[in-house]
């Protein structure tokens, strides 16, 4: 039998419903959810910030976060990751607030960055994003805009998200988002003049 | 830059897409090693915890899902009922304070003139202030204003003319009749006495109408006052038309008389 879009996106929800729940009280569990979401959420604190070793901290207070937190999350038939997202966007904005300094919350991860050994992983990283020219120039007119316009564009088209999802990022009301995205666009337009 | 370029510009750019592998197995065991600790930690409080006893607030967001909403539920309850005391017994509302502020008012005790205790009529509650019409059962009526913040009368104001049903000349004779039944009152008229101007007295109001200086009042109970004279003294017989009983009679004493009785006239 064939299975509509809509079936198989509901299955996958609800698998992972399961894995949430057992995550709130199995470490194993936790640690699918990690597997499943690292990449995305690194690669999103990079497109915000552009910065590898800053995303690789935002990356870490993240889960961090989540998981002292996983035992509160109520599901509410949206993807985990989009409170992964949100958890993100707040630390990426509170180290802007901060003017570059570190957020309290990444003040913890003198364990993680005094014993890393993949100093030259960090190296190799941030060659390869200095190659992305044309991404690194959109990032420098877009830091220049103030944080919840970056927030907007970057989901919406470097993530490629759809509004409902933004919604649940965001904690924002559907017509917002869009008047966001709007006024965004115009103001980056008006920099890249 | 038109938009639909700038549009096409982000959606086609070149995304990075990196990982770094070191980070993530680092990031990982320590989240591992923290959920361990974590789970061993909760393990001892609880075997260190009998019953509902919890060991702080950490405890408390540790429960189960459906002890901490049950436990909520009953604290919500409790506050509630804490509130509801406060406000509706400690706390007297608004109109309840006029009130209290009127009756307890020197000046307007003074001014109003007549007998019996001073009855509410109206309250009016207005923002931080409260109009408040107040009168006796047999006299004067008033109307105040009162500072609810300040709890006190800041002005009060007599009426020019006040509107209250007068009795029914049915009434008046079903009073006599009922009057004339009781046993000292008979005497009285077997001596002589005679029956003077029959009017009402209001022990209660259950509402009134002000329109500019003249009140008009609705009485919720009435009484009539039959006097009854006899060698220039007067007895005031109260009855009770409704029940056809004669409540009270007020032995003779030095009377003053009250002439706020009007016929009803609609406003």
């Amino acid at each position: 039998m064939l299975r509509t879009d809509t079936t198989l996106v509901a299955d996958l929800l609800e698998n992972e419903k399961e894995l949430v729940k057992r995550a709130q009280h199995n470490r194993e569990a936790f640690g699918e959810l990690y597997e499943i979401n690292y990449r995305r959420i690194f690669n999103y604190a990079l497109k915000r910030t552009a910065n590898v070793q800053l995303s690789l901290d935002v990356t870490s207070v993240t889960f961090l976060k989540a998981l002292s937190q996983i035992k509160k999350y109520r599901w509410r038939d949206v993807p985990f990751a989009a409170w992964l997202y949100r958890i993100a966007s707040n630390e990426i904005n509170d180290h802007f607030r901060r003017e570059g300094r570190r957020p309290a919350s990444m003040e913890q991860l003198a364990e993680l960055a005094d014993v890393h050994d993949y100093a030259e992983e960090v190296n190799q990283a941030e060659e390869e994003l200095s190659r992305n020219e044309e991404f690194l120039l959109l990032h420098t007119k877009l830091a220049e805009l103030p944080e919840i316009y970056q927030e907007v564009i970057v989901l919406k088209f470097f993530e490629k998200k759809k509004i409902r999802e933004m919604v649940e990022i965001l904690g924002k009301k559907e017509g917002t988002i869009k008047s966001l995205l709007h006024r965004g666009l115009e103001k980056l337009r008006e920099k890249m003049k | 830059m038109k938009k639909e370029e700038l549009i096409r510009r982000l959606e086609s750019a070149r995304m990075p897409d990196l990982m770094v592998s070191g980070h993530k197995e680092h990031l990982r065991k320590i989240l591992l090693e923290r959920a361990a600790a974590e789970q061993m930690s909760l393990v001892d409080r609880r075997r260190g915890t009998k019953g509902w006893g919890l060991n702080g607030f950490g405890d408390w967001l540790r429960l189960p899902a459906w002890r901490t909403a049950a436990a909520s539920a009953l604290a919500l309850i409790a506050i509630g009922v804490v509130l509801g005391l406060v406000f509706y017994v400690i706390i007297p509302s608004p109109a309840a304070i006029a009130e209290n502020v009127v009756k307890n008012d020197p000046g307007i005790q003074h001014r109003l003139t007549g007998s019996g205790e001073i009855m509410i009529v109206r309250v009016e509650i207005k923002g931080g202030m409260a109009s408040v019409v107040c009168g006796r059962s047999v006299g004067d009526f008033i109307e105040a204003d009162v500072d609810l913040g300040g709890r006190s009368v800041v002005s009060m104001r007599r009426f020019e003319a006040i509107y209250m049903p007068e009795l029914t000349a049915a009434a008046q004779e079903k009073a006599v009749s009922i009057a004339s039944a009781d046993p000292n009152v008979k005497a009285l008229l077997e001596k002589g006495g005679t029956v003077g101007k029959i009017f009402p007295i209001f022990s209660s109001f259950s509402g009134a109408t002000v329109v500019g200086n003249v009140l008009k009042v609705t009485p919720a109970a009435t009484l009539a006052v039959v006097p009854v004279e006899l060698d220039g003294r007067t007895w005031m017989v109260e009855v009770n038309i409704e029940q056809e009983r004669t409540e009270h009679i007020i032995q003779p004493q030095k009377w003053q008389v009250f002439t706020v009785y009007y016929s009803e006239i609609p406003l």
